[in-house]
């Protein structure tokens, strides 16, 4: 699942691409510009961190301060993983249940970006659902893991995209 | 003091609106001794954007009042954001006569958010002038340069009478001008004295009139909290304040003093448009109006037509 | 009460090894209900905000043209042919990476961006070639500032826009400042590399100078891709952010016909560069949610108008307004503190007689240093994340020390000697 998030979120950072990169043509190459990049790019901009998010926190990638943590072993390190891990799912229900709020309120007075008039509660979506996702991903690490079952595991390995 | 009150302003202690925004605290303050104290936060210093004020204002819980420019709420309330558009005033009396019905809009408007509107108060700033690095001032050569502008309206208008607009917001809008994104920007004389837009775009021409009305609007809740002499006081100084920025728009003293101060740093005032060229523009700016009303429906389209009876066309 | 909240969700973060995002995050949301009347609705729509902002998107696309030019193999050949030059300089490539951040600082107005985009090309070039991981990630962070000085500067501009300065001077002194620093890093790699050679592997054979110059010749596809970048922002063609578009895609063009670029690798160089910039925004997350809880309480304003308040010289007041840029810069981005501030500490210092072109650069200065400075240090944040990690926070944060004390060396110098800062305005 998260993969799959994963993939729709690099798609979406290609796009960003594209678009930037067309409406540069279109203003020198055929002096029209295309009026509404910036709404779009700052929409899928967001649209892609969040979405990139479950994937990250399914294969353990974030930036942490790992000063002590690297040096505990056994019932120690396991214990503070439970303590980050719980920290973690209330992050993301707590963040998930606001911007579902936004969202929501955003979607209940029709609210549209400035100029292009896109409507921005589907974005908005984005947010509460990728914060509920990883909650849930993170959730079923805290369960599982302990006893050996591996959940969310990038099955290739995290240096598979180096070797290239 | 028994209440504090945070203000929220996004602009920067330089500009005219933060002026107008300190006299009234200054006042009500005064007024009010130890029972009431406002707060103003400039430059945005609170960490907030005006696009979110109506979601952040109406709890009262941080921030209580505000002077809110509508063009940054377009997402959440088009009817307020769009109800005056820049370039559609055909002289700057045109804005008095539109206030009471501004009022009546803003009121009803701010009203179904939980904001209170105490009253409008008008910048100094009162015309659109076009900043450019050659010598412009008519339409004809305006059409064979690129023109920075700072909103929909507008970049539609300027569309209609063949005239290629970009939107680039204010702190792009240097760098834009010395690299040659835009040759030309349309902008006004205070604001382009402290941009130092005479280093990059010297040359300027009064294209149109215009007005920049600013809501003053506190937290319904915040308000109804409060004693009642200190509402009576918020709102005499309101209304007093009111009363005399109109007076200073329509002196226009800021405006001629703010033009020779650029001048006077390398700037270079150009005769204003021919007077069809202008006509041409405000016709546009009204018919773009129009569209935009009927288009985003709500209750934009009835209120144009309040606004245009009073305003004549 | 807010100072103890804050230092003890940074020490939890720190203990705990919970995701940096995460715990300045829950920092944040706790300040934000508990001490700003029940507002942790802001968090959402700070974050809505920044991530709506056209101006990080340069980010993620100088992600992905890195990725991509490492995925055809461009950048492999790139420091091949450059590597040879720098044989007999202590310190090697490390070298490059300070003057790449010159000159593209020399064109882009940002710092996160600077560091983005030489970060993701040189970080995988030079860990290959055995440099040491956490110097090279300091140098690039550390040149990254760089942007910020560098005219055309963002800082500078807003500070000019916004306080009513002239902003061709405010870029004309910032040049010097600049390249003083540009010169002092490399001096610090110099000085680095001879008392630890280990930091950067040496070349073990000669290269005749000839074959230099035909291999330096052989690259020359290189230069469509710096007109793409460097010479569109700088003809006025295209804004930064376009330029890193055009970027990719030239990245894309000259992947394929001169790199050895695939359809498959550069759909693993998308996904990679989406997980580099993933990383990177659940860091911002955290980090905005924290700076909207102290700004929404006025923190930096009071601070700042405290210290304005104090019957003290000038110059005691100056070293206050430091000092606290300092401390703050440790919790905020950039140019946020900066408009946080400025309302308060401009009309102070200038009106303790400070020139206001000097302070502009001073607080530039300033600001950048809080680029290097966990908790909340930008440029730490993109570059962590384009070494997915394999350079910690903590590991990156004291391998910039030696740059950021050379920086805080900087405002003491500049300081003893306004005419570094000054000259370039005053006699063009
Ligand atoms: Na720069
Ligand atoms: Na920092």
């Amino acid at each position: 699942m998260s993969r799959f998030v994963l993939i729709l979120a690099a798609l979406i950072g290609g796009l960003m691409s594209v678009i930037v990169f067309a409406a540069v043509t279109m203003r020198y190459v055929f002096l029209s510009p295309l009026r509404f990049t910036d709404e779009l790019i700052g929409l899928l901009f967001s649209a892609g961190v969040f979405l990139a998010i479950p994937y990250l926190f399914a294969s353990d990638r974030n930036i942490r301060v790992s000063l002590l943590t690297d040096r505990l072993s056994g019932t120690a390190a396991g214990v503070v993983k439970f303590v980050s891990n719980i920290g973690i799912i209330c992050f993301f229900l707590l963040l998930g249940v606001l911007s579902f709020d936004f969202a929501s309120f955003s979607y209940m007075i029709g609210a549209e970006s400035d100029v292009a008039r896109i409507p921005v509660a589907p974005w908005m979506a984005l947010m509460p659902f990728s914060c509920f996702l990883t909650a849930f991903i993170v959730l079923l690490k805290t369960s599982f893991e302990p006893f050996g079952i591996a959940v969310g595991r990038d099955e290739h390995g995290a240096s598979e995209d180096t070797a290239l | 003091a028994d209440t504090e009150w945070k203000m929220h302003l996004v602009w920067v202690p330089t500009r005219q609106e933060v002026v107008s925004a300190n006299k009234f605290v200054e006042r009500v303050n005064a007024r009010t001794g130890d029972k009431f104290k406002i707060t103003a936060y400039t430059g945005g210093s609170l960490g907030v954007k005006d696009s979110d004020m109506l979601r952040i204002l109406p709890p009262g819980n941080v921030i209580q009042i505000t002077m809110l420019y509508t063009g940054y709420v377009a997402r959440d309330a088009p009817d307020l954001a769009f109800a005056l558009p820049e370039g559609v005033l055909s002289s700057a009396e045109d804005v008095v006569k539109a206030l009471p019905v501004l009022d009546d809009i803003y009121e009803e408007g701010f009203q179904s958010w939980g904001v209170k509107y105490l009253g409008t108060l008008i910048s100094p700033d009162k015309s659109i002038n076009i900043y450019c690095k050659d010598e412009v001032n008519t339409l004809e050569e305006l059409r064979t340069k690129k023109l920075r502008v700072w909103s929909k309206a507008l970049l539609d208008s300027f569309a209609k009478i063949g005239v290629s607009g970009t939107i680039i917001p204010q702190n792009d809008m240097y760098i834009a001008l010395q690299t040659g994104v835009v040759d030309c920007a349309t902008y006004y004389p205070g604001a382009a004295n402290t941009l130092s837009l005479q280093e990059v775009a010297p040359n300027w021409a009064f294209l149109s009139h215009y007005a920049v009305p600013i809501p003053l609007v506190v937290s319904q809740k915040a308000w109804d909290a409060l004693p009642a002499d200190v509402q009576a006081v918020m709102t005499e100084e309101a209304d007093k304040l009111v009363k005399e920025l109109a007076d200073n728009f329509l002196a226009g003293n800021y405006e001629v003093a703010e033009g020779k101060k650029f001048d006077a740093k390398g700037g270079k005032q150009l005769e204003p448009f021919p007077e069809a060229d202008q006509a041409a523009f405000t016709a546009a700016a009204i018919e773009v109006w129009e569209e935009n009303a009927t288009q985003l429906g709500g209750k934009l389209e009835a209120n144009r037509k309040r606004l245009a009876d009073v305003l004549g066309n | 009460m807010i100072w103890l909240v804050l230092a003890l969700g940074v020490l939890l973060t720190g203990l705990t090894g919970i995701p940096v995002g995460v715990g300045l995050g829950l920092t944040g949301l706790t300040i934000l209900h508990f001490f700003a009347g029940g507002s942790s609705s802001l968090a959402v729509i700070t974050i809505w905000n920044t991530f709506n902002d056209f101006l990080l998107s340069a980010i993620p696309m100088f992600i992905f043209m890195g990725e991509i030019l490492l995925a055809s193999g461009v950048s492999k050949k790139l420091y091949e042919a450059a590597s040879p030059l720098f044989r007999r300089v202590p310190g090697g490539l490390l070298h490059t990476n300070i003057a790449v951040c010159t000159i593209f600082g020399a064109v882009s107005g940002a710092s996160t961006s600077t560091a983005a985009a030489v970060g993701a090309v040189a970080y995988p070039e030079l860990k290959q070639r055995g440099y040491d991981r956490a110097v090279v990630v300091g140098t690039l962070a550390a040149g990254g500032t760089l942007g910020l000085l560098i005219p055309p500067s963002l800082a500078l501009l807003i500070y000019g826009a916004t306080q009513g300065v002239s902003i061709g001077k405010l870029f004309l002194a910032g040049i010097l400042p600049g390249l003083l620093l540009a010169a002092s890093f490399m001096v610090v790699i110099l000085v680095m590399a001879l008392r630890n050679p280990e930091i950067s592997p040496r070349e073990a054979v000669r290269t005749p100078f000839l074959r230099i110059v035909t291999g330096l010749l052989r690259i020359w596809p290189i230069a469509i891709l710096i007109f793409a970048v460097l010479g569109t922002i700088y003809l006025g063609i295209a804004t930064p952010t376009e330029a890193a578009s055009l970027g990719v895609v030239s990245s894309i063009v000259i992947g394929f016909t001169w790199g050895n670029l695939t359809l498959r690798k550069l759909l693993h160089a998308f996904r990679d560069a989406t997980i580099v910039f993933g990383t990177l925004g659940v860091v911002l997350v955290g980090a905005l949610i924290l700076s909207q809880a102290i700004s929404i309480l006025g923190v930096p304003t009071h601070v700042m108008a405290g210290i304005g308040a104090l019957d003290v010289s000038p110059y005691t007041v100056f070293a206050l307004v430091v000092i606290v840029y300092l401390v703050l810069g440790c919790f905020f981005d950039g140019i946020s503190l900066m408009l946080m501030t400025l309302p308060v500490v401009f009309p102070v210092l200038t009106g303790l007689g400070f020139d206001p072109i000097w302070l502009g650069v001073m607080i530039t200065l300033m600001i950048e240093i809080g680029m290097l400075t966990p908790p909340v240090g930008l440029n730490l944040f993109v570059l962590v994340a384009v070494t997915r990690g394999e350079v910690n926070l903590g590991r990156a944060a004291f391998a910039t020390l030696p740059f950021w004390l050379v920086m805080t060396g900087a405002i003491v110098l500049f300081t003893l000697f306004p005419g570094i800062v000054t000259i370039l305005p005053q006699i063009l």
